[in-house]
């Protein structure tokens, strides 16, 4: 069976040594918070039943923290309170 | 086997609610879940035992539950978190128009300040504004939350930087705009609201610790200690549909009992239909040892299951959903691009610096100061210094949790892992239940 693993480069990742195929891990793993970047603008506009998508928690800032935390890799926005910094993401909610 | 041997991901955290006859993982690092059917159930046994290679992982392997074994998966959210803090996203700014308040709550962490942001101020922030967007280039996004003291009290500001944001949003030198406020809610009057819709705040976060006879004795009016309960809900309804209401309880020892007279007093209200209520932990943001009312990460996650369980059987809309990944910042801390900006042109990173004994890393009339932040330990934390939370599964979601209070516990010789590690499984199983959600995958 082929290798379904393979990077960029076109190589297969079981080829990397150790710190490349981090190197590679970790450049998927960025490209999955790009991911949910982009998705969470689509929850943002979900009005149905809103506590189902609801997060709170430090935003970047307090509400999740209170959180706008960034929230960045989040299908959910935190915000980041200035009791509790949890994020939101700074604070924001998804609903 | 002729690839490399896959391991099971180091972040997976397995879902096996007690009684039930079901199995699911959840990865921290990817957000991602999956239902172990049998055939998966026996290739993740069998990824468990070393006895698959890379050629063989499947859905398990491009889902991120298995990664090859010379994959370091913590130096993997290092390079991923590292990577995010160096670079220039969007901008998002937490705004005090004022540091003045008309509430008196016992438990606030500000001293407050008389006086709002002075015009010249205000310029300089919409000059710093353009220059972080300027920063970003195209696409760039400014989202904005407006915070005090009570911002309400320094309404004429929010509508003059309000106008600036959205000329900016025309001018094409953003591409979006997105704006919130945290406020006490005494303020929200009809007229009020009209002026936020058409300054485009679209959420608006108020705190009620409680039913009127316990809120009344914890959020007060500063003259007369007047109560602010009744007036507060009744203003809520003022709030156009385009605005969304999150209700926000600070709970400590003292009120933790009356969790659920809130909602019923929301449900009286006539108001529940158009709120999520969050309960968050009362947190100890001084220098000190914690006030004795202070509960503690874990009794607040059993007092919040609890809630839980009661808001679902009730149809109370109480937020509890999982945090996800938050490998490229946990708050606003970890983002070069966003400020926590005082009425005084003070530029922070961390809300609760605000008024609180905090070190400011610039300042609006200070250009160079903009783009050299000094080191402190906030600009310069490091989730990975600490061998418990790098061999815990929760690391990509919890990222050491909130920046300040691991400083500040740090500095009184205690550690403290945030609420929701003790019962991270049944908000998962809670959210997603027994259908599988992948979100993203790693090996295409």
């Amino acid at each position: 069976m082929a290798n379904t693993a393979t990077g960029g480069a076109g190589r297969d990742i079981s080829h990397f040594t150790g710190d490349e195929a981090t190197a590679f891990h970790a450049a998927q793993l960025m490209a999955t918070v790009s991911g949910a970047k982009k998705k969470k603008k689509k929850c943002k506009k979900m009005k149905a039943d809103p506590c189902k998508e609801v997060n709170i928690t430090c935003k970047p800032t307090l509400l999740s923290c209170k959180p706008v935390a960034d929230c960045a890799a989040l299908d959910i926005d935190t915000p980041c309170s200035p009791m509790q910094c949890r994020p939101v993401q700074s604070v924001s909610i998804d609903f | 086997m002729p690839g490399c041997a896959l391991v099971p991901s180091r972040f997976n955290v397995e879902i096996a609610p007690e009684g039930q006859d079901f199995r699911a993982l959840y990865n921290t690092a990817t957000g991602n879940y999956l239902v172990l059917e049998s055939d998966l159930a026996g290739l993740y046994g069998r990824i468990q035992e070393g006895e698959v290679g890379a050629e063989a992982g499947g859905r398990l392997l491009e889902a991120g539950f298995a990664v090859e074994d010379h994959v370091d998966e913590v130096a993997a959210v290092a390079q991923v978190f590292n990577g995010a803090r160096q670079s220039r996203y969007s901008p998002h700014l937490t705004v005090a128009p004022t540091l003045d308040c008309n509430f008196g709550c016992p438990y606030c962490f500000e001293s407050h300040i008389k006086g709002v942001m002075t015009p010249a101020v205000q310029e300089r922030l919409i000059a710093f504004t353009e220059w972080l967007a300027d920063t970003v280039g195209a696409g760039a996004e400014l989202s904005v939350s407006w915070f005090g003291g009570e911002p309400l009290m320094g309404l004429p500001v929010i509508r003059r930087l309000s106008r600036h944001f959205l000329a900016m949003r025309l001018d094409g030198r953003i591409d979006g705009y997105t704006a919130d406020i945290i406020t006490n809610g005494y303020g929200l009057t009809p007229k009020v609201c009209e002026i936020l819709e058409a300054c485009e705040v679209s959420q608006a976060q108020v705190t009620l610790d409680g039913p009127a006879e316990i809120h009344d004795t914890r959020r007060f009016l500063k003259r007369g200690h007047g109560a602010t309960f009744d007036r507060i809900v009744a203003n809520l309804h003022n709030l156009p549909d385009s605005v969304r209401i999150a209700i926000r309880m600070n709970v400590d020892r003292t009120n933790m009992a009356s969790a659920a007279a809130l909602f019923e007093a929301l449900e009286a209200g006539g108001i529940i239909g158009r709120v999520a209520v969050d309960l968050s932990p009362v947190e100890n943001f001084s220098a000190g040892p914690a006030a004795p009312d202070v509960l503690s990460p874990r009794e607040f996650a059993d007092f919040k299951a609890k809630m839980v369980a009661l808001s679902d059987a009730r149809g109370w809309p109480l937020a509890a959903t999982p945090p996800g990944p938050s490998m490229a910042a946990v708050c606003q801390v970890d983002s070069l691009n966003s400020f926590v900006v005082s009425a005084k042109g003070e530029l922070f990173k961390c809300w609760a610096e605000l008024e609180n004994g905090g070190v400011a890393v610039g300042h609006l009339e200070d250009r160079e100061s903009w783009s050299a932040l000094p080191k402190m330990p906030l600009t310069e934390r490091d989730p990975f210094d600490d061998p418990e939370c790098t061999s815990c599964a929760l690391l990509p979601t919890c990222m050491g949790s909130c920046p300040k209070l691991r400083d500040l516990n740090r500095q009184l010789g205690v550690k403290a892992c945030p609420p929701f590690k003790y019962d991270f499984e049944a908000l998962v199983f809670r959210r997603y239940g027994r259908e599988s959600n992948i979100k993203s995958t790693l090996r295409p």
